[in-house]
């Protein structure tokens, strides 16, 4: 009997696998649907998920963040600080080439950290403030950038004013890609066709974790409303949704202008978060969603403390007309409830559902939009969110973040920053959102990084 | 394969040495694997694992019935079966700089008559061939392509050979890179309708075992089929982990088949003894 147990036992300390043998195999293309394009291959802002999607399939940087500040090697294999953490020298991977099969080299590096800082990128405007003579080049008065050079063995060292807590973050933007002169990326794929709504990639042999598993990317425009019955068709094979698969690392945020009426005034904005029942929001409109707790998402900053559950403040009645601008990629029930919130306060609301790229253009008193930072890094995101409106102390609590190393301190500072923040109702969180991947049976290996980018370089048809 | 031989056979005249194995301390104890045994015609005599091999490995041959060669992402070893362990006995890092690879892969193939393998990743710009000698293992030899001018297609785990391009060739056995398994003949390729995973061995003429098809979340298992111009299945052996490679050698009427396997606490190497039932 013993033994019989025995062996039984043993049997049942033998578990099935989690994992099969096939796979991953090369060869095959894919088609990723996406609510809009990129207007341009160029490094540029990203500003959506999509952006994410398609500028990170073109184009690397030099390094990558993490939320605690953890620098991770792309380009740039290695760094090394001096002068008190004042000087950054970056070395580069040796033997990497661009899509045009130039070497890549610290010039290149060099001349695409400087077209970044001119462009209008919160992580650019902060690198410029942070190195020497970032400030006028930035502006445009200067072609010297003192701050900024390759040395005789080809590293590229950043010399800042300061030393910083992570002094290299605001290099983690897509915006900060390393180009060749010519403009070709270093990314996983190689862009080869563009129609208006219709990308073409080839795999990149030369990319610095190896060729894509995939021969060939497409990316197909379709409406977000549209993308699950276009993969249902077999008109695409995936595409990135707001939906369970990651954790949650897009906040829907609602943005009021301060500096229009109604919500140029503090007791206003103050009333309208006070009114808006986040809580019953997600729970009834948006179950894969979660009640946002702060600004950032958990994986960026976690809230110390689990809201409770609070009834709505009796609402005061507000006067005037305000136009909202909406995302597309916002659940119409969702906005819905919003623009409900708003006029139970007594404001007549106009919606206007725009592609997510244009939720910050055009004319409106207040926007409801997806947003994840530039850069996933809590100081820099905060820094984002602070350049949408207003707060002095936010603003002090951010630059002493900025320039302290304790990690310690500067999570209590961050915490405390964000507090003012949201204490100025300008950018009210409504709720923290994941990405996933939504794909045809047999595509493998899509996902999302920690920062919500979607990532294609590791998808592959199952044969 | 003349050319090769006389190629090795010169190197060997030469006398090029021996290198002395590095001091190798790494002697992984093999335990008992329980195993489901519900293969038709095929019953397992004994199952003996060794965990904590270092990898990830990419493929594995029997040199001799106790010893084994095991090339992984960074290096090329030989272990030997000692008593109740398997023991490490030469190590060969691989020379950097390694080529940037997303799904790394490699083969070992053997040459006849020599005491000697050839060694093939897709991490590696060139393919190696090794000699060994009781423990001693040395390269003496590296070129463009494997005997035939088989190689991988660069950074990709696809081998370009003159049957086609294939994921794995072995013991006459081919894995396109659809999965397909085919048996091969004078170089010429019959594919069957059946889909296996990236790793096959043969270890009787008329039948293959081989790893699953089935796609990454699901369990695995080392499969075993008739050979035939439909192969039949005869059953399955379900395993923790994923099966990465496979290596058979008879031994009289049994066969040694080594299985690597990667868990999610490493890679194993699982040490079979089968023979056949009801011949």
């Amino acid at each position: 009997m013993r033994r019989l147990l025995g062996a039984l036992l043993g049997l049942a300390a033998v578990p099935l696998a989690a994992r099969a043998s096939l796979g991953p195999r090369y060869g095959g293309e894919i088609v990723v649907g996406v609510a809009e394009l990129v207007p341009t291959e160029a490094p540029v802002l990203a500003q959506t998920t999509d952006d994410r999607l398609l500028l990170g399939m073109v184009h690397e940087r030099l390094l990558d963040v993490e939320p605690d500040g953890t620098v991770q090697r792309r380009l740039a294999d290695g760094w090394a600080s001096a002068a008190d953490g004042r000087e950054w020298s970056l070395r580069l991977r040796p033997g990497l080439t661009f899509h045009d099969g130039g070497g890549i080299t610290g010039a290149d590096a060099v001349r695409s950290i400087r077209r970044f800082l001119r462009t209008d990128s919160p992580a650019a405007r902060r690198l410029a403030a942070d190195l020497d003579g970032g400030g006028a080049f930035a502006k445009g008065a200067t072609e010297t950038l003192a701050g900024l050079a390759v040395d005789d063995a080809g590293q590229v060292v950043l010399r800042y004013r300061a030393p910083l807590a992570t002094p290299l973050a605001p290099l983690a933007s897509l915006g900060a890609a390393v180009t060749s002169s010519g403009g070709a990326g270093a990314g996983p794929f190689v862009p080869v066709l563009r129609l208006p709504t219709r990308l073409g990639f080839t795999a990149f042999a030369g990319h610095l974790g190896g060729r894509p598993f995939l021969d060939a990317a497409h990316v197909a425009v379709a409406a977000p409303r549209a993308q699950l019955s276009e993969l249902q068709a077999g008109r695409i094979d995936a595409f990135a949704a707001h939906a369970p698969g990651s954790d949650p690392c897009v906040t829907l945020l609602l943005v009021l202008d301060p500096a229009r009426p109604p919500f140029h005034d503090p007791d206003t904005r103050t009333a309208v978060r006070e009114a808006l029942d986040v809580q019953g929001l997600v729970q009834n409109f948006w179950s894969d969603a979660e009640a946002a707790r702060g600004l950032l998402a958990p994986t960026l900053l976690a809230p110390e403390v689990p809201a409770s559950p609070r009834p709505p403040a009796a609402a005061p009645t507000l006067r005037g007309a305000v136009i909202l601008r909406v995302g597309s990629d916002v659940p119409p029930l969702v906005s819905q409830r919003v623009v409900a919130h708003l006029q139970d306060l007594g404001l007549e609301v106009a919606a206007a559902a725009v592609p997510p790229r244009e939720v910050w253009t055009g004319r409106a008193h207040a926007r409801l939009v997806l947003w994840s930072p530039e850069v996933a890094e809590p100081g820099l995101a905060l820094q984002e969110l602070l350049s949408l409106g207003e707060g002095k102390a936010a603003e002090g609590l951010l630059a002493e973040a900025w320039e302290t190393r304790d990690a310690a301190r500067r999570r209590g500072l961050l915490d405390q920053a964000q507090s003012a923040l949201r204490a100025h109702a300008v950018v009210l969180p409504v709720a923290w959102v994941p990405v996933a991947w939504r794909a045809r049976d047999g595509v493998q290996g899509l996902r999302v990084a920690r920062d919500g980018r979607p990532v294609v370089e590791d998808a592959w048809r199952q044969p | 394969m003349p050319a090769e031989r006389a190629c090795l056979a010169w190197v060997l005249v030469l006398g090029a040495p021996l290198a002395a194995p590095a001091a190798e301390d790494l002697v992984l104890p093999l335990d008992p694997a329980a195993l489901r045994d519900e293969v038709a015609g095929v019953s397992v005599v004994s199952s003996v694992q060794a965990a904590g091999v270092p990898g990830p490995i990419l493929d594995l041959a029997f040199l001799a019935d106790d010893r084994l060669a095991v090339v992984s992402v960074d290096a090329v070893s030989l272990y030997r079966r000692d008593g109740g362990a398997l023991r490490r006995e030469a190590h060969r890092p691989h020379p950097l700089p390694l080529l940037p690879v997303r799904a790394p892969a490699g083969s070992v193939r053997l040459v006849e008559t020599e005491q000697a393998f050839w060694v093939a990743t897709n991490a590696l710009a060139q393919v190696h061939l090794f000699t060994w000698e009781g423990s001693r293992l040395a390269e003496v030899q590296q070129a463009d392509a494997l005997p035939g001018g088989t190689r991988y297609r660069p950074g990709t785990n696809v081998l370009e050979s003159p049957s086609g391009p294939l994921v794995r060739q072995r013991q006459g056995l081919a894995v396109s890179p659809d999965g397909r398994l085919g048996t091969l003949d004078d170089g010429e390729v019959s594919w069957t309708a059946l889909r296996v995973g990236d790793a096959v061995a043969r270890p009787w003429p008329r039948i293959v075992a081989a790893s699953s098809p089935r796609p990454p979340g699901t369990s695995d298992a080392l499969a075993f089929y008739e050979l035939a111009a439909e192969p039949r299945p005869l059953g399955t052996l379900p395993l923790d982990g994923s099966v990465r490679a496979l290596a058979a050698r008879r031994r009289g009427d049994e066969v040694a088949l080594a299985v690597a396997v990667r868990g999610d606490s490493g890679d194993r190497i699982l040490l079979l003894r089968l023979a056949r039932e009801d011949r």
